[in-house]
C-alpha cells in the first residue's frame, strides 16, 4: 500500500501543491527527509518567483521593466533559463510567442559577462512578462530540488508538482481531473505516469491574455517531458491555432484544444489537420 | 499511450454534460497538525476567541481600505513555559467555484511566519451559493492529510487565482496586529 503526503501553499500567484510518495512510512509522521524535501520544493518555487515575476520590483524582469533604454542588468541563473526558451520560442514561431506582449519583440537582448548572465534593454518602453512560461519552469526547478533533498538524505524521491493546473510528476501516477471553468466541479480526464501537463484557458473571461491575440474561446493542454515546455507550448498552440505545430513533435509534446463544453471530446496532436477554433 | 518522455492514458470521455462535473476535494492538514508544523517548539496551544471592538474594527479597516468581513476570530496561541511563540489563525475563502481552508501563523510580533492550505473544494457554482454548502464547513477539521493507493488525484485547468487567499492573508495579518498592539495576545 502506498501512502503519500501532501502539502499546498499560494506562490507564483495560484496555489501550489507538492506532494511526495511515502511507501512504507507512518503515514501521520512523515519522515524528515520528505519534510525536507517538501521545504526545498516550496524555497525553489519562492526563488523563481523572486526573479521572475513582473509584480515585484525588485525581481530581474521587475528591475528590466523599469530600467531606462541602454541598461544592462545581470540576472539570475533561472530568469536566464526562461529568457532563452522565449527567445527560441519566439524565433521559431517568428515572433508569434513574444515576451514583451507587443511592447518591442527586437528591443531586448541577453547576453553573457564571464559566467554570468546579462540582460540588455534596448528601448525606453518594452517590458517584459515571464508569466507564459516562469510558472512551468518553476514547477520544474521545484520537482528538481525536491528530488535533490530526498537524495542528499540517501532517498529517491517520487514526487509531484501542481502549480494551480501546471503539473508534472516523477514516478507517481496521477489521475488529472479537468476543471470545468464554465460551471464549477471537475471531469476525470487522464492518467498521467510520466512527464508534464500545462493547461490554459483563453475564454474571452479568462484570466490568460494573448499577446496582441485574437479573441478565442480556447482551452489548451500540453503535455511534454518538461512543465516549461508545456508551459509555454499552451501558448504557441492558442497563438497559431495549430495542435500539430512543428514545435509540438520537436518537444516530444502531444496537446489538446478542448470542447467549450468539456464535452469530454477534444482534438489531439495525432488528429489530423489543425483543430476546428 | 508512451511518448518519449512522457507516458499517459485518457481515461473514458465525459458523458453528456447534463448533470454538474463532480465535485474535486483535498484535505492537506487538520488545523491541529499545522499549529504544530508551524510551531513545533510550542508545548500548548491556547484557544481564545476574540470580538474586535468597534475603535479596532474601525482602525483595522482604515489600515486594510476595505470593511471586515467579521470582527469575531479564533486565535490558537502557541505556547512554551509560558512565553508566547506566536499565533495561528484559521479561515475560510470562497471564490468562484472553490473552498479553501487556510492557515496564517504570526510570530508574537504579528509578522506573518507561514501560510498553508488546509483544505481545498472545487465544486458547482449553484452549490457554492447555497448557505447550506457554506455552513458544512463551519468547524470543519479535515480528516486527513493523506491519499492511499495510487488514485492520487490532482486537478488541471486555467491557472486558478489565488487572490482570495491573499486579501484573506491581509486581513488576519491586520487583526492580529491590532491585538498585538492592544496587548491582546498576552
Amino acid at each position: 500500500m502506498k501512502t503519500v503526503v501532501r502539502r499546498a501553499r499560494p506562490a507564483l500567484g495560484t496555489l501550489v501543491e507538492l506532494g511526495i510518495l511515502l511507501p512504507g512510512a507512518d503515514p501521520a509522521r512523515p519522515p524528515p527527509w520528505a519534510l525536507a524535501a517538501l521545504a526545498a520544493g516550496f524555497e525553489a518555487l519562492g526563488t523563481v518567483e523572486q526573479a521572475t515575476s513582473a509584480f515585484l520590483p525588485e525581481s530581474d524582469v521587475g528591475r528590466f521593466n523599469s530600467a531606462r533604454a541602454g541598461a544592462t542588468l545581470p540576472v539570475t541563473v533561472d530568469t536566464a533559463r526562461v529568457l532563452r526558451m522565449a527567445l527560441r520560442l519566439s524565433r521559431a514561431t517568428d515572433g508569434l510567442f513574444d515576451v514583451t506582449c507587443r511592447t518591442g519583440l527586437s528591443d531586448w537582448s541577453l547576453g553573457r559577462l564571464g559566467g554570468a548572465a546579462l540582460l540588455c534593454k534596448h528601448a525606453p518602453n518594452v517590458r517584459l512578462d515571464l508569466g507564459g512560461v516562469a510558472k512551468g519552469y518553476a514547477v520544474d526547478r521545484a520537482l528538481e530540488a525536491m528530488t535533490a533533498r530526498a537524495r542528499s538524505f540517501g532517498r529517491r524521491a517520487s514526487c509531484w508538482v501542481n502549480a494551480g493546473g501546471d503539473l508534472r510528476t516523477q514516478g507517481v501516477v496521477l489521475r488529472v481531473c479537468l476543471r470545468d471553468e464554465r460551471g464549477g466541479g471537475a471531469w476525470p480526464w487522464l492518467t498521467l505516469r510520466r512527464g508534464a501537463l500545462a493547461t490554459s484557458d483563453f475564454a474571452p473571461t479568462a484570466r490568460a491574455r494573448l499577446a496582441g491575440g485574437r479573441p478565442r474561446g480556447l482551452h489548451v493542454s500540453v503535455l511534454s517531458p518538461r512543465c516549461l515546455w508545456s508551459d509555454a507550448l499552451t501558448k504557441v498552440v492558442a497563438l497559431s491555432g495549430r495542435c500539430d505545430h512543428p514545435l509540438i513533435s520537436s518537444h516530444q509534446a502531444f496537446a489538446f484544444v478542448h470542447d467549450a463544453a468539456l464535452s469530454g471530446r477534444n482534438r489531439g496532436s495525432e488528429d489530423e489537420g489543425p483543430p476546428v477554433l | 499511450m508512451i511518448l518519449r518522455g512522457l507516458s499517459f492514458s485518457l481515461l473514458a470521455p465525459a458523458a453528456a454534460l447534463v448533470a454538474p462535473a463532480p465535485v474535486f476535494a483535498v484535505d492537506y492538514l487538520t488545523p491541529e497538525q499545522v499549529q504544530s508544523e508551524m510551531f513545533s517548539g510550542a508545548k500548548t496551544f491556547e484557544m481564545r476567541q476574540v470580538m474586535l471592538t468597534v475603535e479596532q474594527q474601525r482602525a483595522v479597516e482604515e489600515r486594510l481600505g476595505e470593511p471586515l468581513r467579521r470582527t469575531s476570530y479564533d486565535l490558537r496561541l502557541a505556547r512554551s513555559e509560558g512565553e508566547l511563540l506566536g499565533v495561528v489563525v484559521v479561515d475560510d475563502v470562497i471564490g468562484k467555484f472553490e473552498r479553501i481552508t487556510y492557515a496564517v501563523g504570526l510570530g508574537p510580533d504579528a509578522v506573518i511566519r507561514a501560510i498553508e492550505i488546509l483544505s481545498y473544494r472545487e465544486s458547482h457554482g449553484q452549490e457554492v451559493r447555497l448557505p447550506a454548502w457554506r455552513r458544512q464547513f463551519v468547524g470543519k477539521r479535515a480528516t486527513s492529510s493523506l491519499q492511499v493507493g495510487e488514485d492520487i488525484a490532482n486537478i488541471s485547468g486555467a491557472t486558478l487565482s489565488c487572490t482570495h487567499v491573499t486579501q484573506g492573508v491581509r486581513r488576519i495579518a491586520s487583526v492580529v496586529e491590532e491585538l498585538r498592539s492592544a496587548g491582546e495576545l498576552e
